[in-house]
């Protein structure tokens, strides 16, 4: 027979995940319709490929949150909105262990680089960038693996990844 | 300045190095026409780039950059017969005699395979059959044109390149290091211009023949079906074959808005009819249409270009839907309509996949 405890030190954190957990579940079924199974937003999470939750994140609201506060929670880098805003065309964003930034490529002024700089060289090296701009917008980068540290990749200067990397209040999760 | 084409021979055609720009970043990349595609190669262009494990800042360097963005005319798949045609790249870049040069205006075009190691030897590379057939449309046009041409591999690829006779127009030159290949296209200090001056020298009586695009693309031809075609003079009788390619190979990946140009041969004079087969599962006949002046027999042993002849002015665009697609050629002795979802059984039939991406 399976025995469940839960130690006093448990107790708090145990209460706030099945908070975070029922309010998503109000969030899917607020949608309306054909629900996503919140199994499928979390493989997304994950780094699976799911065309349904990649379409329902651009243009459902609800899965959008509930996306955002899932990577929260799994992010292997969290860079919240900046307080303070930047002079610079492209202001360099980081945390701890990662720095994000965009530099302008000399061969296509229509183009940026897209390079995010890790402290150490983990296993676990993030493979999608995600964006949450003011207004909740959002979009993601597919990210190559990275080398010596390095993830690098290239974006079209009017893509809405570039024009999001660009504002300091974006909120940027890795994972 | 000379201007030079350097192509990188891909068993999916040849891939034009269209322009190397020193960058800001820490990794170098090989970018698809100047657009943001970055080409899976990227990380073993960087390893080869980069000092240490590389050759082309020990080479060529130092430069204020750490990086290069290579931009190239289309996709160049795994492994490393790039390393020669980039090598030579970076060496013109360098160069204040060279530049980088696209076909239409090059003074010279130099058709590279092979990979190059820390010491600087060439080695030699496999598929050279697929890619001299796959380039043969190319450069075609550029034999009839009088541009001279250089095809440039290892010693045993030189080999293979010259034991198949190339028209007249190429020059192939086996190479043992990188330094062979520096002093022929004249890019090592005090080295005469050897096979450079000579091409240039032979391409001028060479334009004034005025050899015609067809003629140039049968020559290459006949250079890739030599071996066959000695075969078939000892054969008294052969079964009726039919062989379908395109100018970008058998296994070859189109995008949008890009042309399919098929080639044909048959071993007998036949009948052929193509058929297109969407991604999405229909089917169509593309030859013979209603753009076709005269449907006649082909003839034996002979390439037979579907689209754009003089007897066929038409030409096929290729557009959505995206996926895995199929052109097949029947060939048959009698003139009757082919179903190919039940083919004649007397007929034979060759077909070629391609990947078609937006």
């Amino acid at each position: 027979m399976t025995e469940i405890v839960i130690s006093p030190d448990l107790k708090d954190a145990a209460q706030t995940e099945f908070g975070a957990l029922d309010q998503q579940r109000d969030l899917m079924q607020a949608r309306g319709g054909a629900g996503l199974a919140l199994s499928r937003v979390y493989g997304y999470v994950e780094g699976g490929t799911d065309e349904v939750v990649a379409h329902a994140l651009q243009s459902d609201l609800a899965v959008r949150r509930v996306y955002q506060n899932l990577l929260r929670r799994q992010a292997l880098f969290h860079i919240p909105q900046a307080i303070a805003a930047s002079s610079e065309e492209y202001p360099m964003r980081h945390c701890t262990g990662c720095r994000v930034r965009l530099q302008a490529s000399r061969a296509q002024e229509d183009q940026v680089y897209l390079i995010i700089e890790l402290a150490d060289q983990r296993s676990d090296s993030p493979t999608r960038l995600n964006l949450f701009g003011v207004d909740e917008v959002f979009a993601s980068v597919d990210l190559p693996a990275q080398r010596n540290g390095v993830i690098q990749t290239l974006l079209d200067k009017d893509s809405s990844q570039a024009r999001l990397l660009a504002d300091p209040k974006t909120e940027i999760i890795l994972r | 300045m000379k201007r030079i084409a350097i192509l990188i021979a891909t068993t999916g055609g040849p891939v034009l190095v269209d322009r190397i720009t020193p960058e800001p970043a820490p990794q170098s990349m090989v970018c698809l026409r100047r657009q943001s595609d970055v080409l899976p190669i990227s990380a073993d262009y960087d390893d080869f780039v980069r000092a240490g494990s590389g050759v082309i800042m020990r080479e060529f360097g130092p430069y204020e950059e750490g990086a290069f963005r290579l931009d190239v005319s289309g996709p160049i798949g795994t492994g490393q017969s790039w390393q020669l045609g980039v090598f030579a790249a970076h060496a013109i870049f360098k160069s204040e005699t060279a530049v980088l040069s696209d076909l239409e205006t090059a003074d010279l075009i130099v058709w590279l395979t092979g990979t190059v190691d820390y010491d600087l030897n060439v080695a030699d590379v496999d598929h050279m059959a697929q890619k001299v057939e796959s380039s043969a449309f190319v450069l075609a046009d550029y034999i009839a044109k009088g541009t001279p041409i250089l095809f440039g591999a290892g010693l045993e690829n030189a080999q293979f390149l010259a034991d198949h006779r190339p028209p007249e127009g190429i020059t192939v030159c086996p190479l043992n290091t990188t330094h062979d290949l520096l002093e022929i296209l004249g890019l090592v200090a005090n080295v005469p211009e050897t096979v450079a001056e000579e091409s240039e020298r032979s391409s001028k009586s060479f334009i004034l023949m005025a050899v015609l695009t067809l003629a140039a693309l049968v020559a290459l031809y006949l250079f890739l079906v030599k071996d066959h075609a000695e075969e078939e003079v000892l054969q008294v009788q052969t079964p009726l074959e039919i062989n379908l390619t395109s100018d970008r190979g058998k296994n070859p990946i189109f995008f949008f808005g890009d042309y399919l140009n098929l080639m044909v041969e048959v071993s007998e004079a036949a009948w052929v009819q193509c058929f297109y087969a969407q991604a999405d599962g229909k089917t169509f006949r593309i030859y013979p249409n209603d753009q076709v002046k005269e449907v006649t027999r082909f003839e034996p042993n002979r390439l037979h270009i579907l689209s754009g002849g003089e007897n066929s002015s038409f030409a096929i665009k290729l557009g959505p839907p995206e996926g895995r697609e199929e052109v097949a050629c029947y060939a048959s002795l009698q003139n009757i309509d082919i179903d190919p979802a039940r083919p004649p059984k007397d007929s034979v039939v060759d077909v070629l996949h391609f990947d078609l991406k937006p």
